[in-house]
This record gives structure tokens, C-alpha cells and sequence, in this order.
């Protein structure tokens, strides 16, 4: 039956969906000043977690620290709700540190919803979006499945694994959201009415169980940080650890369960058709691909503070429910685990990344973007920082502003929208540290100077904010400019400890940059020859220590930055005919001649265009000098 | 994508009997109709691909040659394009006219390596082939030639692969240890990364002593011949090279230039170095001679040590001699000839002190007796050293060899200091990164591919 529709009002920006996509592009359209009107098809899953209670985690953490920097609202959420925090990588060295916080997930949602309530110019509906409105291949409205007709001039698509998303449990398939929530029926169809190649995508999440019924005796025990560091620059408020996570495996004959069921696992027999992504394999996936492991480790979550409910990460299955029972009954410390709601897949729609410029908008429709796993990307964190990009550019577009765009040089935030929408991905997209070509300057303890200028500039980050970090780093010059010229206190039973620990001779009047420089000896361990050192925050020192010891290192990855800028900017001619350039492999010529790049560096960043590649095109753009 | 059509003379100029005219492009048939006339009357596109035909060549209306003439049609020619070569007889003249006829239908002259650049846009070879190509068209004896054949089939490109290959999962495992960093992946075993990463080194200093051996190949092995004054140096080099290069005369110290010819073997090129001689002297102008002969001595794979047998040691023989023993001292490898000259005019005793672990080879310069006999001694030494090590015979892989070479080594040293796995990841990833160069590959694609397949990894 036809609803009948209505006019439901004039907004300058629709945001659809209310995830941590929808989140930050909502906050960001309003806080720079653009009337927002944002949906969700249930307002108390605002922020939801639907699969681990954690933010953070090996290069999320950078995303996280470098959205903070920019004037996103996860870090400090995330502060607020977090129960037990760990630096991964300790001792790896600086590049390779990351956050990981457990998040109280009820919390978490309260937080987030109470912030976009109070947030000025965002209006909050609980509603779904099933049609996009667009005249002339630009946005012009949106209409909610009970006749809401909004007119705004661009939409931002954060739909995740709503997108007439369906749930797989072993044999069982059936339309649903993530958690029992409703999936979003009826958008899809209309983006692809625009013109928009929407792909399936599959993901999945494991068992929650009751803490109760789990037996804790032989779990290893997993606590956070004693020196925690919180996400935002902003948090000043000592944090405290206030939960623990646990440590099991699973055995030989949870392998055999699985073994025996293969053939009820939808991934084996063939029902899920969606593209699942590699770092995500269920628990059926790895016993299958690593048969000579004879255990795989669980990681028990906390799902928060006022809940017995346990996550089990590592336990991820798209196996019948009563199979998943046997499995998890097999694994030490869950013999007689309760489960409260089970480990499932979920397949949804999503659009093809290329085709939305490096600000997220839509090639093919003016005022129309995508973030998160709209747009082939998987994690809270991926979805949040592309949130952002996406409302800031929505923004910049309505205020007739330059459009907003990160390079990878500029941190992980450009690398994973380069690698999206210029490469394109077959697989829901994770952000690794693998990714980045600059990990020792782009790293998450100095994303606040790299980026905290840019969000400042956008009006998002707060004079107050951009001025505290302005001073932290002039301490920080400040004190390697002491250390470089100040000589160590002669001190031989320490300079025999060096010289021991490190090779080489230590002589009287060295200074301090230069012990500090030799590996494994700290900044704090200098105090016994520094007598006069300054008293500095510890965020200081820390800037200070990985300035002086990695310098040589971050010096020659700025000349590599240098150096691929430089070639980036050779341009080449538009009129190139790709196709008839036998020599590029087949997969390249068809990649450039859609991409259509403008120079070099453009090309050499569309995935199958190999290095081999780009010195066939330089030759090309020689020939046409010649 | 259709090329403007190129010319050129393809065999050598001014000898050789036959002469061979090149024409690759859009239009070689067209300009191949213009001074090529078939004896069957058929117009090139009409002639069966491959085939020789019989015809007359013109310049304009003038009659230059007959000769033969080949067609290849587009894609099935070295070059992928509409392509002809004329053969004419040989000789300056002929060749010239025929290309003057050429350029004047439409061709344009060929610039050096064009042919082979344009198999190479047009997917006929690969970047690597097309390089060993070139070199193949420069080599100048039949060792070089098979080296550069060795290039072409990938060879060379095979091992680097296998080099950048173990790298890769050294790159993984780092990754998978990183990346995911909670995930009981067992770090990598610091002093297997440094085993693996010294083996690398070693494999490619291999390919890298190649490139040395690669210039070798084609400029010739440097022959350093050393003797006292009127030892009879100049004479053998003349002998050798048949004809008067070095001034042979009485007064000690005239070749006081360095003198360099080089003669071409089955096996390879020998570059002889006249050299001016060592002993005390207050000349400034001999001194000069000899601070040169040093620095020969110091360049030369081989050393020919020259005595006059037919008179007794002298002191400026000990000079020598020692001169000669200090080079062998530093490189173990350098090949050195004991030859006793002048023995058709007797053998003195006291020779036999003077480098005594070399058995003495004896000939006459001026007659000839025991030449032979050292130059195939010679060839024999200059076979061994090219045949083992793949040859990397082109700048740009032996550029990208010490470039990575250069990474390792650090890299290396950076693990040695104990520098944190940030950095030995980030080191380990640049080597591979410049060794993609050749192979092509994306080291970032690889490594994450390959995390998921060998470790177990993820939620």
C-alpha cells in the first residue's frame, strides 16, 4: 500500500544512519553551523557495538587519536566510557603503538546520544530512510518509510550492515540489522536507481555469554596499564582501570566439532554469497586454513560495567546454533557458559568506494556521500573517521568552502579514503599499520600536531584546545634544544652501564641527546645526569625521547615524502589513450583509463597499477617531451 | 597505438657483406613500396609475412641495388608494428643511399634503441628484456652475448625474486606480529631476521660482484703488464696486437704514457696496460709514469710480470716484482703470469727469487716462441669469474642491487643496536620496495595477502 507523503520540514544536511559514521558526519555538519537532520532506525542503538565492546587497537588507535585531533567526538567518548585501557606494542617501538580501550557499551550509547541531543543545528529522528530523492543527479530530498518526505541538499549514507542486511545462522537465513535490531529495506534500490553499483559484503560476529556461568579458575588474566593514556588530547582526568579481559583457547576437540559440521557452516556450503573479509575468519575459516594449529585463542571482553555479559573475540561462526553450543562448551573455562545471544554472519549492501571521490561524495550524484561499511570499510573506528570527512566536506560544499582531503602522507585517515576510493576494495577494508608508507612520522602520539592545526582551521577544534597543543610542542623543542646542548653529569658507574648496555665508549661531557639517542635508554633513566631537568608532563617527555631517538629515522622518511611529492606532481596529458599502451599490463590499461588520473601520483596509487607500470607511463610522458 | 615509422641501418656500418635496413611504424609499407620493387610486382601487404623476396631498390628513379626483402605485419614483428628489412650488399655506400631513399618516403631516422623501446611499449618484452636487449645489440664477443641472453630469459629476474621473496615474509611476519598485535603471534626470531636478511645481502652481493664482472665483459678484462725497462713489454704488446701501437725503443722510460689495447678472444676481451715501469727515480715526468703504472696495477684483473731473461735481476726487477707482490697481498684474487722474456737470448739465474710460488712461463716477444701459449693461458683465467655469477650487465639493476644492498646493511646494523621492530620492519620493507623495482611487485599487497595466509590471524 502507498503511503501518503508529507513535507517534514527543510535541513540543509540529511545524515542516515547513526553509527559511528553517522555520529561524527552529524556532529561535524552541525557544529560548523549547517541544520542536520539525522536517522536512525533505533534511537537507543545510537553508537551501538554490535560485535567487540573495544575502540581502538593496532592502527585504529592512530584513527581514533588523529580523528580526535581533527575535532571528532570518539576519543573522547570513548574516555568516558572506557573501563580498561593497554597501549599494544609496547616495547615494539613508537610507530607500532596503539590504544586499545574496553568501552562500556550501554554507556557508550548513552554518551553519544545525549551529545547529539545536546548538539546545536542536529535534530535526531528515530526513522528509515527508504528513499533518496534527486533531481538532475543532485540530492534534494529524502523520504522515511512512514511518508517523511525531508528537503536538504545532501545526504550522508552511514547505513553499516543495515543495508538490507540479512542474518546467517548455519541452515537459517533471515532479513535483520545487526543485534535484533530491523535492517533498512528499500534505499538500496533507490541508490542503485542513481546509478550506483551496490556490492555484498559479509561480516560476523561471535557468542555472548553470561560471566556467571563461565569458570574463571584456569583463564588467564589480562589487566590494563598501570600509566594510562587516554585517547583525547582533551582528557585531563587521571583514568583508571575498572575491568579485566581473560584469555582462553580452544582445543583438539572443539577442532573436531567443527570438522564435523563443516557441512552446515554457510561459508562452506555455499550460502553466504557476500565477499567476508580475510582478517575477520570465523573460527570454522581458521581450523579449516590452519589445520596443524591445535588452538586458537579467545579473548573475553567485558561487555560493561552493569552487565555480566562476556564478548568472545575469536570465537566469530556462522555455525547452527546447537553446533556453536557443543564448540563453545568445548573450551576450557566455558564448559557450562551460558550463552545470551549467539555468534552469527550478516551479509548487506554497500556501494563500490571508487565511485566517490578522496571527500566521499558521490561521482555520479552532487551532495551525496558515504562512510563507514557503506563504503566497503569494516571497524568503528574506519567508519568514524570517514563519517567525519564525509560531513565536513558535505559542510564545505553547502558553504562554498574548499573541499577537505587528507593525503596518506597526512596519516591513516589519508591512507584508508586513498585507498578506498582510489583503489577500491574487494573485502570489508581494515585499517593496518601495513598500510601506511609512513609509519614512523605518521604515528598516534604525534597525530595531535599533525592534525590538530587542520581541525582548528575547520572551526572544529577549540582556540583553547589548538593553543594547549601549540605549548606542549614548544616544550618539547624546548627541551630537546637542554638536552642537545647540555653535557650529562659525570657519572661512572652510569656511563659503565650504558657503555654495557649499549657498545661503544661513553665519554666525560657527553651530552645528553646523544645517551639518549643510544638504544634502549630512556629519558627517565637520564635524570640520574641531569640534575637540573625541568619537571614535564609525560606526554612531553615522551615526544621529546622519540624526537631524539628516531630522528635519523624520521628525517629519511620525510625525504621519501619529499621525494613521491615531487614525482607525484608530474602530470599526466588527459588525452592519454591507456587502452592502446600495450605494454601496461591489461588490468592496469582498463584501471587508468577509468580512473583517468591527472599525474603520476594519481596512477600510482589505483590498485593494479604496479611500479613496473608507472616507469612505462614515465616513459610515456618522456616521449611526449621529447 | 600507431607510431610514426622509424629507419635504420641495422648491421654494422662499412663491413661485412650484406648490409640490413630496418623499418618499424604505421607507414613502413608504404615507404617500402617507395624504393623496394619486388620481382613478382607485388606490393608489400600482398607478400606473405616472413617471406624473402627478390627485388630491385631505387633511389627515386635511380637504380642503387638489388637485394632481398622481408615483411612482418603488426602484431607478429619485433617491434609489434608493420616492420621490413631490406638486405642489400654491404658498404657504406649502398646502405646510405637506400636510407636516404627511405628518409625521403616518409621515414625518420631511428634514434639509438628505438626498435627495442618500441617492443617494449608495445608489450613485446618486458622492462628487463628490453634492457638486456640493448646490451645484447652493444656486446661486442660471444661472452657478453650469452649473458645478456641469460637477462633476457629471466635468469637474473628469477633470482632477485627469490632474494625479495624470503624479504617479503620476513615483512609478514613482522606485520602479523604488529598488526596484530594481542593475538599470540610469536614474534620474529631476531637473529633468524638478521640470518635472512645477511643471506639477502650475500645473494645480492653475488649479483653485485656481477656487475663488476659485467663491465669486465664488455669493456674487456684489464691486463696490467709489468716489467723493468727494456724488460721487452712494449714488444709483446705489439706482438700481440700484431701491428705498432707502443713506440719500441732502447732509452729506458719511453712509454711513459700508459698504453691500453684491447684484443678480442673466443672467451672474452683482453685489455692490455702498457705500464711505464717501477723504479727510484728523480724525473719528475717519469715519476708521474710510474705513480701511474701503480694505479694500473691497482685496476687489473691480471698481471703479466715481465723479466729479460737474457740478462741477470736488477735492481729495479726487485721494485717491481715487490710492487707486484704488494697488489697480490690485497686481493687474493688478482691472477698473476711469472713471464720470462728474451729466452731465445739465454736464462739467467736469479729469476727464480722473484715471486717463487709462480711457475714461470718463457717467451720471445720479438719471435713469437711461448705467445701463444700465455694468451691461452690468459683465456683460460678470464673464463672462470663470468660463467659463475649471473651477469648484471645494466646500470639500472645494479643501482637497485646497492641500493637495497645499502638498506640491509643498515638495517642490519640497526638490529644489531637493538633498535626497536618499528624501525627492522620499516627496513625490511624499503629492501623489498626497491628490489619490486624490477620484479614489479607491490610489497604492501604482498605482505598482507601473505599475513592472512600464514598466520593465523583475527577476531
Amino acid at each position: 500500500m502507498q503511503i501518503t507523503r508529507y513535507q517534514a520540514g527543510t535541513y540543509d544536511i540529511a545524515v542516515i544512519g547513526l553509527g559511528h559514521a553517522g555520529i561524527e558526519a552529524a556532529l561535524a555538519c552541525a557544529r560548523m553551523g549547517l541544520r542536520t537532520i539525522a536517522f536512525t532506525i533505533n534511537l537507543d542503538s545510537v553508537g551501538n557495538m554490535p560485535c567487540n565492546p573495544a575502540i581502538g587497537g593496532t592502527a585504529k588507535g592512530h584513527l581514533v587519536r588523529e580523528l580526535d585531533a581533527l575535532g571528532g567526538e570518539m576519543g573522547k567518548a570513548a574516555d568516558d566510557c572506557c573501563i580498561e585501557y593497554r597501549m599494544l606494542n609496547r616495547g615494539k617501538g613508537p610507530a607500532v603503538y596503539s590504544l586499545r580501550g574496553q568501552i562500556d557499551r550501554v554507556k557508550y550509547r548513552e554518551r553519544m546520544k545525549a551529545t547529539l541531543e545536546k548538539t546545536k543545528n542536529l535534530y535526531i529522528v528515530q526513522a528509515e530512510v527508504v528513499e533518496l530523492l534527486t533531481e538532475e543527479e543532485k540530492v534534494t530530498g529524502v523520504v522515511t518509510r512512514t511518508g517523511a518526505t525531508y528537503g536538504v541538499k545532501a545526504a550522508i549514507i552511514c547505513t553499516g550492515t543495515y543495508l538490507e542486511g540479512s542474518i546467517i545462522i548455519g541452515e537459517l537465513s533471515y532479513e535483520s540489522g545487526p543485534d535484533g535490531l530491523f535492517p533498512s529495506k528499500g534505499l538500496s534500490a533507490s541508490l542503485a536507481k542513481t546509478g550506483h553499483t551496490l556490492r555484498r559484503f559479509k561480516t560476523g560476529t561471535p557468542p555472548r555469554i553470561n560471566r556467571s556461568t563461565v569458570d574463571f579458575t584456569n583463564l588467564e588474566v589480562q589487566t590494563g596499564d598501570e600509566d594510562i593514556e587516554p585517547f583525547s588530547f582533551s582528557t585531563k582526568e587521571k583514568k583508571e582501570n575498572l575491568a579485566v579481559c581473560h584469555l582462553t583457547y580452544t582445543n583438539p576437540t572443539t577442532h573436531q566439532i567443527i570438522r564435523d559440521n563443516l557441512h552446515r557452516s554457510p561459508l562452506f556450503s555455499g550460502n553466504i554469497k557476500g565477499i567476508g573479509p580475510r582478517y575477520c575468519p570465523s573460527i570454522e575459516d581458521k581450523v579449516v586454513r590452519f589445520a596443524d594449529k591445535d588452538r586458537h585463542q579467545l579473548f573475553v571482553e567485558p561487555m560493561g560495567l552493569d552487565t555480566d555479559e562476556l564478548y568472545i573475540q575469536g570465537f566469530s561462526s556462522s555455525m547452527p546454533e546447537e553446533v556453536q553450543l557443543q564448540m563453545l562448551h568445548s573450551v576450557e573455562g566455558m564448559e557450562h557458559a551460558h550463552v545470551q545471544r549467539s555468534a552469527y554472519a550478516i551479509e548487506y549492501d554497500c556501494v563500490d568506494p571508487r565511485e566517490l571521490y578522496p571527500t566521499l561524495e558521490s561521482k555520479l550524484i552532487s551532495g551525496l556521500y558515504g562512510a563507514g561499511q557503506f563504503n566497503g570499510s569494516s571497524g568503528y573506528e574506519e567508519a568514524a573517521v570517514q563519517g567525519f570527512v564525509a560531513g565536513v566536506n558535505a559542510a564545505n560544499k553547502l558553504l562554498g568552502r574548499e573541499p577537505f582531503v587528507l593525503m596518506r602522507e597526512d596519516g591513516y585517515i589519508g591512507t584508508l579514503i586513498d585507498d578506498l576510493t582510489d583503489k577500491g576494495t574487494n573485502e570489508p577494508y581494515r585499517m593496518m599499520t601495513s598500510r601506511s608508507e609512513y609509519r614512523l612520522i605518521n604515528r598516534q602520539d604525534n597525530a595531535d600536531q599533525r592534525l590538530m592545526g587542520v581541525g582548528h582551521d575547520l572551526g572544529l577544534v577549540s582556540d583553547e584546545t589548538y593553543s594547549e597543543m601549540l605549548q606542549k610542542y614548544a616544550l618539547v623543542e624546548e627541551e630537546i634544544l637542554r638536552l642537545e646542548k647540555t653535557g650529562a653529569r659525570f657519572d661512572e658507574d652510569f656511563f659503565k652501564a650504558v657503555e654495557e648496555k649499549t657498545g661503544g665508549n661513553v665519554h666525560k661531557g657527553v651530552k645528553l641527546a646523544d645517551l639518549l639517542r643510544r638504544p634502549g635508554v630512556t629519558y627517565d633513566e637520564l635524570a640520574a645526569v641531569d640534575p637540573d631537568r625541568p619537571t614535564l608532563p609525560r606526554d612531553v617527555t615522551q615526544e621529546v625521547e622519540i624526537a631524539v631517538k628516531y630522528e635519523g629515522y624520521i628525517k629519511r622518511e620525510r625525504e621519501k615524502v619529499d621525494k613521491v611529492k615531487r614525482l607525484a606532481k608530474r602530470i599526466l596529458p588527459a588525452d592519454l589513450d591507456y587502452m592502446s599502451m600495450a605494454t601496461l599490463r591489461l588490468e592496469a590499461r582498463q584501471k587508468l583509463a577509468a580512473a583517468k588520473p591527472k599525474t603520476i601520483g594519481e596512477a600510482s596509487r589505483i590498485s593494479g597499477v604496479s611500479p613496473a607500470d608507472i616507469s612505462v607511463l614515465l616513459l610515456y610522458t618522456e616521449q611526449g617531451k621529447a | 597505438m600507431d607510431r610514426d615509422t622509424i629507419c635504420a641501418i641495422a648491421s654494422p656500418e662499412g663491413r661485412g657483406a650484406i648490409g640490413v635496413i630496418r623499418i618499424s611504424g604505421k607507414d613502413a609499407f608504404f615507404c617500402l613500396d617507395r624504393v623496394f620493387y619486388a620481382k613478382s610486382g607485388k606490393k608489400a601487404v600482398e607478400r606473405a609475412p616472413r617471406d624473402m623476396v627478390m627485388g630491385k631498390i631505387y633511389h627515386g628513379d635511380r637504380l642503387v641495388d638489388e637485394g632481398m626483402c622481408a615483411v612482418f605485419f603488426a602484431p607478429a614483428s619485433y617491434t609489434g608494428e608493420n616492420s621490413a628489412e631490406i638486405y642489400c650488399h654491404g658498404g657504406r655506400v649502398v646502405t646510405r643511399e637506400i636510407l636516404s631513399a627511405l628518409l625521403e618516403s616518409g621515414c625518420r631516422l631511428a634514434r639509438g634503441g628505438e626498435f627495442t623501446e618500441r617492443a617494449f611499449l608495445n608489450g613485446k618484452m618486458d622492462l628487463a628484456a628490453a634492457e638486456a636487449v640493448e646490451e645484447l645489440i652493444d656486446a661486442a664477443n660471444p661472452v657478453y652475448v650469452s649473458t645478456a641472453a641469460a637477462n633476457l630469459s629471466g635468469r637474473f629476474g628469477r633470482r632477485i625474486k627469490a632474494i625479495r621473496d624470503e624479504l617479503v615474509d620476513v615483512a609478514t611476519h613482522y606485520a602479523a606480529c604488529l598488526d596484530y598485535a594481542d593475538e599470540g603471534v610469536e614474534p620474529p626470531d631476531p637473529t633468524v631476521v638478521e640470518e635472512k636478511m645477511l643471506r639477502a645481502e650475500r645473494e645480492l652481493k653475488k649479483l653485485r660482484a656481477g656487475c663488476l664482472d659485467g663491465k669486465i665483459v664488455r669493456e674487456g678484462a684489464p691486463v696490467a703488464i709489468v716489467g723493468r725497462t727494456n724488460s721487452g713489454k712494449s714488444t709483446l704488446l705489439n706482438y700481440v696486437l700484431g701491428y705498432d701501437r707502443a713506440i719500441v725503443t732502447n732509452i729506458a722510460g719511453t712509454t711513459r704514457d700508459i698504453i691500453e689495447e684491447s684484443i678480442s678472444l673466443k672467451n672474452g676481451i683482453l685489455r692490455f696496460i702498457d705500464t711505464a715501469g717501477f723504479r727510484e727515480t728523480d724525473d719528475p715526468v717519469e715519476r708521474i709514469g710510474i705513480e701511474r703504472s701503480r694505479e694500473s696495477l691497482s685496476r687489473a684483473e691480471m698481471v703479466l710480470m715481465l723479466f729479460d731473461g737474457s740478462t741477470a735481476p736488477s735492481e729495479e726487477d726487485k721494485i717491481s716484482a715487490q710492487a707486484v707482490e704488494n697488489e697480490m697481498q690485497n686481493r687474493p684474487n688478482l691472477q698473476v703470469f711469472k713471464v720470462i722474456n728474451k729466452q731465445d737470448k739465454g736464462v739467467s739465474f736469479g729469476y727464480e727469487n722473484f715471486l717463487p710460488e709462480l711457475e714461470p712461463l718463457y717467451i720471445s716477444a720479438e719471435t713469437g716462441d711461448g705467445v701463444e701459449n700465455l694468451l691461452e693461458k690468459l683465456e683460460e683465467s678470464l673464463k672462470t669469474g663470468s660463467d659463475e655469477a649471473d651477469l648484471v650487465t645494466n646500470l639500472r639493476h645494479s643501482d637497485v642491487i646497492i641500493r637495497t644492498s645499502d638498506v640491509l646493511s643498515a638495517t642490519v646494523a640497526d638490529q644489531r643496536r637493538m633498535m626497536t621492530d618499528d624501525v627492522i620492519w620499516s627496513g625490511v620493507i624499503s629492501a623489498c620496495e626497491i628490489l619490486g623495482e624490477i620484479t614489479g611487485d607491490e610489497v604492501k599487497e604482498d605482505m598482507i595477502q601473505r599475513i592472512f595466509e600464514q598466520f593465523c590471524v583475527g577476531k
